[in-house]
């Protein structure tokens, strides 16, 4: 088996000097990519998967310690001069980087970048021929109308165009390997999958073999072969796909999967939460790195640190030792539902579930686009929400899912009043919400609160978490006394009890979400925006988080709205869920009505461009690949201004359909039980 | 009515064990790790006392004349006398602690009401940033030292001489601080926190002073901290050209000028004046460095 091994690292540590000693970011990994496969590294942030995968081909920030072994086709690499290392990566090993930027020179046209790739791999090769494959391989990876785009600049493209310029070039050098290092992680779902497919179509004209470091494991799941699980700096299971996903034999792989919301199960199970964060690596635990969050832990877990070994499946192990129990238990059964604390001091809301409790009707909000020019007027509008009308009622959370530019944060920002709409309504209870300046936003606040995407960047770094919570109540003019008694009990009822002096620097990311979600709930709101709130957490936080939200909305019948990119999350969490795109909703509908129903040729293109964390059922599933991206203030303003992507408008339609499509603005409109869809020519 | 909630996820272990406490012992322990402003924060305290309190103790004041005229330093007179028979060390005392008093107040003044102009500019925007940053621009076009010297010349007189030099001085430097609050606020106000305060319906003075300065506290407290230098300097120079403080009162810029044409024939009457002036500007210099990296919050917010 071992000559068939392209790369094989054996006992690979990195160390890294940090503020209180060396941290061990790599703690003796070993693992060996095959000719021609596909390896998806996944673990959540700090667990060493892309230094581990750096570090095999010398790529690493001064001051790392790298030891142990790395053979690539039976070379030793490492100990090799740095010359000798860039000669081996120039010739065989290419690399995706999460941010395209940093691969591309900003001074060279990119068909220039892939041309020079091309001229480097085939010294003979004329520069005009050098050219021309180039703009070959960009049309291969998806650039629309690449020959006339070859000229253009790295800053002219958008980030998933750049990602797949960075592709065409990794294609002219032919590698051997190529490491993809969270490549779509910034990217829109739709963007995602026309770069996912992008590689697909390297690595199948290169015959390359890959390492695909993610960690959206429904990525994994559709992309790789095998896929090895880190923690804390170590391996702690590696397997085919299947095997992990199927058969996971170590409680961390148990509870990222089960952390998972899906957007092909069913949406009411619970979220299987880690509790607890990873230990520092300045000071690794002596036996098993995860017992301190493991359910399963007993004392010899902590005494010793268990091995890769193999659990069942030939090339499948997983470091545990117990994880023959582990395989028999289900992630429900491993980690058993958290119990819960009771809290006294809140009261549930006096209306019936469903009441509407905040109306907006008809929302716009126009943004001027100021010119280049020396006066700088304004020479057109941008039209970020136009004419949104939305319901959000009491123990219910609508749904709002939009990729970037669709509008769907600025629709949060119009409900708390931290903008003004260009025109539309908001009402409170059913009347209509004083509008302007601070005043309305006082009104607002003690219906409507809002928690936001980045935990640290909305909570004040100088505040500690008493202070933190107790400040809507300040500037609400509540007393001191009562001030610090609910900001305790809230502090307490998100689980946070004892940390009432501490910074939020002192808070992990996940306990500081719950800072910010405790102070949505100072003033006793009927209900809350939530802005991406899970979005800046990793996955086993993330599923705490949710849990903690639908916790709070049974016990106070809190009406959410739910902003969010991530599909899966909206499913699991929502009743209503609205699609946004480019400032419109364009369908609306029960959960289940808009996820197994979609009518739009947008939301079908959204939900199939979701990978599902199951391989099986991932590589079984349709997946439109949308064309083109999300057009700024430059796209369409006259008909539906979806048509340049739509695969309805571009293959299906004829041309007397098409010309409605390009005339007139689908409105919402009803077709059956309470599933509107903005479109002409709905499925 | 009770409510439900996930059993604390706050094991021991679970909140980030580095720096403990508040964000403040981190700071100290960030400046102790910065050696010269660690040795200029003691050498500047001690200078402040010897000012402050030397003074007091000394057995010679700064403005009797002793029986001894220009001798050089021994154990009676550290620092010798001048020609009239002032001890000097007792004067080198009291210029300092004026010219300290006059940094200080500088230092304050043009910090605390140029924060306030920037904060307001910034936060506000529109016209009222465009017109209060012209005034800004109309104030820091002035030549300074020679408006200073023009103003101070005419009105800093008597008893309180020192305390119109330092205003003069302060009105002249706080554009640079406002200038650089503005730019702070400005980056400031876009963040996510100041979004959730206005969310709760508070208002901008709250805001200002919750979440903007405290915020902005670090970079204003070393802009300041560099200013009490240039301030010093300031005065130096204003004082040596004769529109400073004025005699009898005295400082260390005021020493310099008048034991300038002392230098060849007892130099210490203009080198013990000048050691201190580069001591303090010195010292005060190295402890904003110091602050800087202490109060760098880059640092301290680490992401998850
Ligand atoms: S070795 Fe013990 S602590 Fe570690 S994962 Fe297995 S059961 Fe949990
Ligand atoms: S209206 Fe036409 S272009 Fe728009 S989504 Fe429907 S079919 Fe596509």
């Amino acid at each position: 088996m071992s000559e068939e091994e392209i790369l094989r690292v054996e006992d690979l540590s990195v160390r890294f000097p940090g503020e209180n000693g060396p941290v061990q970011a790599v703690r003796g990994v070993s693992w060996g990519l095959r000719e021609g496969e596909v390896l998806g590294i996944v673990g959540e942030s700090g667990s060493g998967k892309s230094t581990g995968a750096l570090a095999t081909i010398g790529l690493l920030p001064p001051g790392a310690e790298v030891s142990g072994s790395v053979r690539f086709r039976g070379r030793e690499l490492t100990g090799l001069p740095e010359r000798e290392l860039s000669r081996v990566r120039g010739a065989s090993v290419a690399i995706v980087f999460q941010d395209p930027l940093s691969s591309l020179n900003p001074v060279y046209s990119v068909g220039y970048q892939v041309a020079e790739a091309v001229r480097a791999h085939d010294p003979e090769i004329s520069k005009a021929d050098a050219f021309a494959r180039a703009v070959e391989l960009l049309d291969l990876v998806g650039i629309p109308d690449a020959a006339a785009r070859a000229g253009d600049y790295p800053h002219e493209f958008s980030g998933g165009m750049r990602q797949r310029v960075v592709i065409a070039i990794t294609m002219a050098n032919n590698p051997d390997v190529i490491i993809a290092d969270e490549p779509t992680t910034a990217l829109d779902v739709t963007i995602q999958a026309q770069v996912l497919a992008a590689l697909r179509t390297a690595r199948e004209k290169t015959g390359a073999a890959a390492v695909l470091i993610t960690h959206d494991l429904g990525v994994v799941a559709g992309q790789a072969d095998r896929v090895m699980v880190m923690y804390a700096g170590k391996v702690v299971e590696l397997g085919t796909v299947e095997d992990v996903f199927y058969r996971p034999s170590m409680p961390y792989t148990v509870g990222l999967l089960g952390s998972l919301p899906r957007l092909d199960a069913d949406a009411g199970a619970r979220l299987t939460p880690i509790a607890g964060t990873p230990p520092a690596l300045d000071r690794p635990p002596a036996g098993c790195a995860f017992a301190a969050r493991c359910p399963l832990a007993r004392d010899v877990c902590r005494e010793r640190e268990p091995e890769l070994a193999q659990v069942g499946e030939e090339g499948h192990v997983a470091a545990c030792h117990f994880s023959a129990e582990v395989r028999e238990r289900s992630a429900e059964e491993v980690f058993v539902p958290v119990s819960s604390v009771r809290l006294a001091g809140h009261e549930a809301q006096d209306v019936p579930p469903g009441t509407p409790l905040v109306t907006a009707e008809g929302l716009v909000k126009d943004y001027p686009v100021r010119g280049g020019g020396l006066l700088r007027g304004p020479v057109a509008v941008r039209h970020a929400v136009a004419e949104v009308s939305l319901e959000l009622a009491a123990g219910r959370t609508l749904g709002l899912v939009g990729e970037s530019g669709s509008g769907k944060s600025t629709i949060g920002k119009l409900l708390m009043a931290l903008e003004e709409p260009t025109a539309g309504t908001v009402l409170l209870g059913g009347a209509p919400a004083v509008t302007g300046g601070r005043r309305g936003r006082r009104g607002r606040a003690r219906e409507l609160q809002m928690v936001f995407q980045d935990p640290m960047g909305s909570l004040n770094p100088r505040m500690n978490a008493l202070d933190l919570i107790a400040e809507p109540l300040r500037v609400n003019g509540v007393g001191r006394r009562e001030r610090r008694e609910r900001s305790l009990e809230l502090l307490a009822s998100v689980g946070l009890g004892g940390y009432a002096g501490r910074y939020p620097h002192e808070f992990s990311g996940g306990q500081r979400q719950r800072i910010g979600i405790a102070r949505s709930l100072a003033l006793r709101p009927r209900a809350l925006i939530l802005d991406e709130p899970v979005s800046s957490l990793d996955v086993s936080v993330q599923a705490d988080v949710i849990n903690l939200l639908r916790d709070l909305q049974d016990a106070l019948g809190l009406s959410y709205l739910f902003i969010a990119h991530d599909l899966s999350v909206v499913r699991h969490i929502s009743d209503r869920v609205a699609v946004m795109y480019l400032g419109r909703i364009v369908e609306t509908g029960e959960r289940d009505d808009v996820f197994d129903r979609p009518a739009h040729p947008y939301t079908r293109a959204l939900i199939s461009a979701v990978p599902v964390p199951d391989p099986r059922a991932e590589r079984a599933r349709e997946h439109t690949v949308l064309r083109g991206e999300i057009p700024g203030a430059s796209g369409p303003t006259t008909g539906c201004r979806f048509r340049g992507r739509c695969p309805v408008f571009l293959d299906r339609l004829g041309e007397a359909e098409r010309a409605v499509c390009r005339e007139r603005v689908p409105a919402l409109t009803e077709r059956g039980q309470g599933h509107p869809v903005a479109c002409h020519h709905p499925s | 009515m009770d409510i439900l909630a996930p059993v604390p996820t706050g094991a021991p272990g679970e909140v980030k064990q580095e720096a403990p406490g508040a964000p403040y012992r981190l700071m100290v322990r960030r400046f102790l790790r910065h050696r010269l402003a660690t040795v200029s924060l003691v050498v500047f305290t001690c200078l402040v006392l010897l000012a402050f309190v030397g003074g007091s103790l000394w057995h010679y004041s700064y403005d009797v004349f002793t029986p001894d005229n220009s001798v050089p330093p021994s154990l009676e007179h550290p620092f010798g006398t001048d020609a009239t028979g002032y001890d000097l060390f007792a004067q080198v005392l009291r210029g300092t602690q004026r010219s300290i008093e006059i940094a200080l107040l500088v230092a304050g003044v043009s910090g605390a009401f140029g924060s306030v102009w920037g904060a307001v500019a910034g936060l506000y925007g529109g016209r009222i940033d465009t017109v209060m940053m012209r005034i800004v621009d109309l104030v820091l076009i002035f030549p300074a030292i020679a408006v200073a010297a023009v103003l101070a010349g005419n009105v800093a007189h008597g008893e309180q001489s020192w305390a119109l030099v330092g205003l003069v001085l302060a009105a002249l430097t706080w554009p640079y601080v406002a200038r650089l609050v503005r730019g702070l606020v400005l980056s400031l106000r876009e963040r996510e926190y100041v979004a959730a305060a206005r969310s709760f319906g508070a208002s901008i003075p709250h805001i200002i002073f919750r979440h903007i300065l405290p915020n902005a506290m670090g970079t204003i407290i070393v802009t300041v901290t560099v200013n009490v230098a240039v301030a010093i300097l300031a005065e130096t120079a204003l004082s040596f050209i004769g529109f400073g403080v004025q005699p009898p009162d005295t400082s260390l810029g005021l020493l310099v000028s008048q034991n300038q044409t002392a230098i060849t024939t007892r130099p210490w009457l203009f080198y013990f004046p000048g050691l201190f002036i580069v001591l303090i500007a010195l010292s005060v210099n190295f402890i904003g460095d110091g602050l800087r990296d202490a109060l760098d919050t880059t640092q301290s917010g680490r992401r998850a």
